[in-house]
């Protein structure tokens, strides 16, 4: 008996320990075959009754690895369904969207949900190699019919980027956020970046016209002349900059000397080859080591990163100019203002005008942007329930007025047209001028929260604008924009023609890959600070020989097969 | 009592580096404070050691300034409220039941528990297992997974197998049931292992953050640590990131603060709602601790 009512002890403890984890289970993920309706707009009416038979919302769930615009709007938030562009969205395509944002590191937890096969219906911002992994394992599904059959808008805006997405098995499993190109009579150095120059010290010397690396040279010398210390007495470089992370200088003077993407040079043959073997190469390595030596650029300036640099020698100010993006130190003076520094109104950084390009080759101009398979990606998983209204809400997006409206929200409440141009209201100027964020805008107007999916800002727009109007110039007023654009050409954004060339590479490669971008940014500085130039010679041949013997070479030759198989040779 | 010199000597010795030793232990929480408690850009000078050089809150403002961090504190202090009195109840109630040496498969048992400390399904089957369970995206995930850890278990087990057995069995001749000598007897005389082991699972329910992060989407059930890792991320992200819009104030959002300072203080914010509860439960704790080190 008393063993008896032990036994029911422990049967009864599992019923208990069993409707107890029942009770607490919780509500399933988003999905989109048990939506919950969304909370209508407030200020949007209804809309209106759809004619019979009613044709049945469409919910689409999407997985974005990034996270909500600037972490401000929660998965949740009533934003979300409210907003003036999915009132638009739902108007006209009868879709309402169910987003999902991972609390951390999406790529992670899209890595789970794929090895336990559960697949997002839509799938934004994959890294390079979860975008391979859905790729080679079959999850994602092949674009080309639904684009034929639901993508005329598609293929009218992303005209031949679309075969740069094509895989090498010969099928298109995603699209890109951005897609257009450079128009002609812009030459846009180096991803909007560029020579930029403290505007005291540009005007001090004259503002002169730099044709050279040489020219470059001599500047930097006159700016060691007249400004050889800041307010508080601390030593000032002609020249900074940093090589930790993404668009450093060394990259900025390759890309306005005509390396392609910064990295890849594209030959007379048309094959590339990785920026050491340009014709410039040894020539923006000895000009650095030859500052270094003399004492024109901050010897730190290959060892930090962008944000040190930024704090430590930019905002001091200790820095008078640098290669790199104009929007680096836009608003830097800001501080100097603040400091009380004499003349800090003056002290503002601006692109000046510089292109280095001995063999008369700029920037190629009709360069196709979104041919990145990677980071800006969007794609449609094979379970995917409602392949068609994704597609559709694709189409949609990438129809001229629609990303406008995406970009600068819908129509009528931020800008209008007059005379056929997109104006903005007064207001609305005065209150970007006065600096609130994009998400204070959000809600009223709808603008930039649908843009991680199909949204470009790249080149004008077909009014002649800038696709996100309060960043134009011409548009906000903005006399310093205006300057900067005619300097460095106003389309910034990266325009990666060779880019993503690892994106999908094989272990193997990926592993030659890393390792060159580790040599690049911890070897390439060891060669810059030779006490020589004849040493920096012998140092950069031992840096490109260090390259061959980790796999340059067949790398070189696996990007030329994925280059040229994106070009359908 | 006379100490001879010899002793007091060996004495002053032991003083001198039993504090050159809580020093050491000491400094780096204080070097922490000092700098989370510098300006930004003055911290990357280095030369902070015990206070801060320029002092600046901004590193504070910039965590306390985010959105939902204030649902997230809430969200961590539940799930550390309920985890602990839930696993603690749970832990207390298996350990007593493993104690007792009668137990029907007592043996097997313990070997079952004692065999997925060693071994577990990985992280993939877990996640499964989990969504299976319905508990993605429930406040269920934070408390149910984490009921029973087999080690306090084992802990607890260790301490009730050492009171003395007379104790439970006047109880027994007095006609309790085993609820009541485990409520009455047993969980009265055994503060030293119940507090040990709140602590162990509070510290652990107050750091977690993997399972937010795995299980959970969205700021509904997002916990301190969670949005504190999330704000170092986006600190580095500011710094590795590509140019766009968001990049432009850069420069101004460096000025108050930075990736450094930053994480300096969440490390303080962090740290000190459990080292507030320390001194509450030390003198628990090393009694607890000391379970099951000296056999008599």
């Amino acid at each position: 008996m008393k063993k008896l009512i032990k036994y029911l002890a422990v049967v009864l403890t599992m019923v208990l320990l069993a409707s107890m984890l029942y009770a607490c289970r919780g509500e399933d993920e988003p999905s989109a075959a048990t939506p919950e309706p969304p909370a209508q707009a407030t200020p949007v009416p209804d809309p209106a009754p759809p004619a019979d038979p009613e044709p049945e919302t469409v919910y689409l769930h999407i997985f974005n690895t990034h996270g909500p615009v600037a972490g401000e709007f929660d998965q949740d938030d009533p934003i979300w369904q409210n907003n003036p562009m999915s009132q638009q969205i739902y108007e006209d395509l009868n879709i309402r969207i169910n987003w999902e944002f991972p609390s951390g590191d999406g790529n992670e937890r899209l890595n789970l949900l794929l090895a336990a096969g559960d697949y997002p219906e839509i799938i934004l911002g994959p890294n390079a190699v979860t975008f391979t992994r859905i790729v080679s394992e079959g999850i994602a599904l092949p674009l080309d019919g639904l684009i034929d059959s639901y993508g005329a808008n598609i293929r009218a805006a992303f005209g031949d980027i679309l075969e740069l997405l094509r895989s090498e098995n010969g099928n298109i499993y995603s699209l890109s956020r951005d897609f257009g190109v450079i128009p002609p009579g812009v030459d846009p150095p180096g991803m909007g970046s560029g020579l930029i120059v403290r505007n005291d010290a540009w005007e001090a010397v004259g503002a002169p016209a730099l044709n050279s690396l040489d020219d470059v040279y001599d500047v930097l010398i006159q700016f060691a002349e007249l400004f050889p210390y800041n307010h508080e007495g601390a030593s000032v470089w002609p020249m900074g900059g940093f090589l930790q992370g993404w668009q450093n200088p060394f990259q900025t003077v390759l890309g306005a000397a005509g390396v392609e993407n910064d990295i890849w040079y594209v030959t007379e043959d048309d094959e590339i080859v990785y920026w050491v073997r340009s014709p410039q190469a040894l020539e923006i390595v000895l000009f650095f080591n030859r500052l270094y030596r003399e004492g024109l650029l901050d010897p730190e300036a290959f060892i930090l990163d962008r944000g040190t640099w930024t704090t430590n020698k930019v905002a001091n100010p200790r820095t008078i100019s640098f290669f790199g993006g104009w929007w680096m130190a836009w608003t830097i003076h800001n501080t100097y203002i603040e400091a009380g520094i004499e003349n800090a109104e003056n002290m503002h950084f601006v692109p000046v005008p510089f292109y280095v390009s001995p063999d008369q080759r700029h920037w190629p101009r009709l360069v196709p942007v979104g041919g990145r398979p990677g980071t800006r990606s969007v794609m449609i998983s094979e379970t995917a329930p409602n392949p068609e209204a994704a597609m559709r809400l694709f189409d949609y997006l990438t129809i001229p007025e629609n990303n406008f409206a995406v970009m600068n929200g819908v129509e009528g409440i931020m800008w209008e047209f007059e005379g056929g141009i997109p104006v903005m209201r007064p207001e609305f100027q005065e209150r970007w001028l006065a600096g609130e964020p994009d998400q204070a805008f959000s809600a009223e107007t709808g603008l930039r929260l649908f843009h991680q999916i199909i949204g470009t800002s790249v080149g004008r727009s077909p009014w002649d604008t800038y696709w996100i109007l309060k960043d134009d110039p011409i548009a906000m007023n903005d006399e310093r924009g205006a300057v900067r654009d005619a300097n460095l050409g106003p389309y910034w954004f990266d325009t990666f023609a060779t880019g993503g060339i690892n994106a999908g590479a094989p272990d193997n490669y990926s592993m030659i890959y890393t390792r060159m971008g580790e040599m690049f940014h911890n070897d390439l500085y060891v060669v810059i600070m030779s006490a020589s130039e004849a040493e920096a010679i012998t140092a950069f041949h031992g840096f490109v020989d260090g390259l061959e013997a980790i796999g340059l070479v067949e790398y070189e030759a696996f990007a030329n097969r994925v280059r040229n198989s994106r070009l359908g040779r | 009592m006379i100490i001879g010199r010899g002793e007091k000597i060996f004495l002053w010795v032991i003083y001198i580096v039993v504090t050159i030793f809580s020093l050491t232990i000491l400094y780096p929480f204080i070097n922490i404070i000092a700098i989370s408690l510098n300006d930004g850009v003055d911290a990357l000078r280095g030369g902070i050691y015990l206070w801060p050089r320029r002092f600046s809150l901004a590193a504070y403002e910039q965590v306390f300034s985010r959105r939902g961090l204030l649902n997230a504190a809430g969200m961590s202090i539940a799930r550390t409220m309920v985890g602990t009195i839930a696993g603690l109840a749970f832990t207390a109630v298996l350990a007593y039941l493993l104690s007792k040496r009668d137990l029907v498969f007592r043996r097997g048992i313990i070997f079952l528990f004692v065999f997925t400390m060693y071994f577990s399904g990985g992280m993939i089957p877990d996640f499964i297992l989990i969504r299976q369970l319905g508990l993605m995206n429930s406040f269920g995930v934070y408390i149910i997974p984490a009921l029973l850890g087999v080690w306090n278990v084992m802990i607890m087990r260790q301490f009730f197998e050492e009171l003395p057995q007379s104790l439970k069995d006047s109880a027994r001749v007095d006609g309790a049931n085993e609820l009541t000598v485990l409520l009455r007897i047993v969980l009265p005389i055994s503060k030293p292992v119940l507090a040990t082991i709140a602590l162990f699972i509070a510290v652990w329910q107050w750091n977690a953050w993997y399972d937010t992060f795995i299980y959970t989407s969205g700021a509904r059930l997002s916990t301190l640590q969670n949005e504190l890792v999330r704000i170092l991320t986006e600190q580095q992200a500011l710094v590795m990131a590509a140019p766009g819009g968001d990049m432009r104030d850069l420069a101004e959002r460096a000025q108050r603060a930075t990736p450094q300072t930053i994480q300096m203080a969440t490390i303080v914010i962090t740290t000190i709602p459990i080292v507030l509860i320390y001194p509450f439960l030390q003198k628990y704790f090393v009694k607890g601790i000391m379970v099951g080190a000296v056999k008599e």
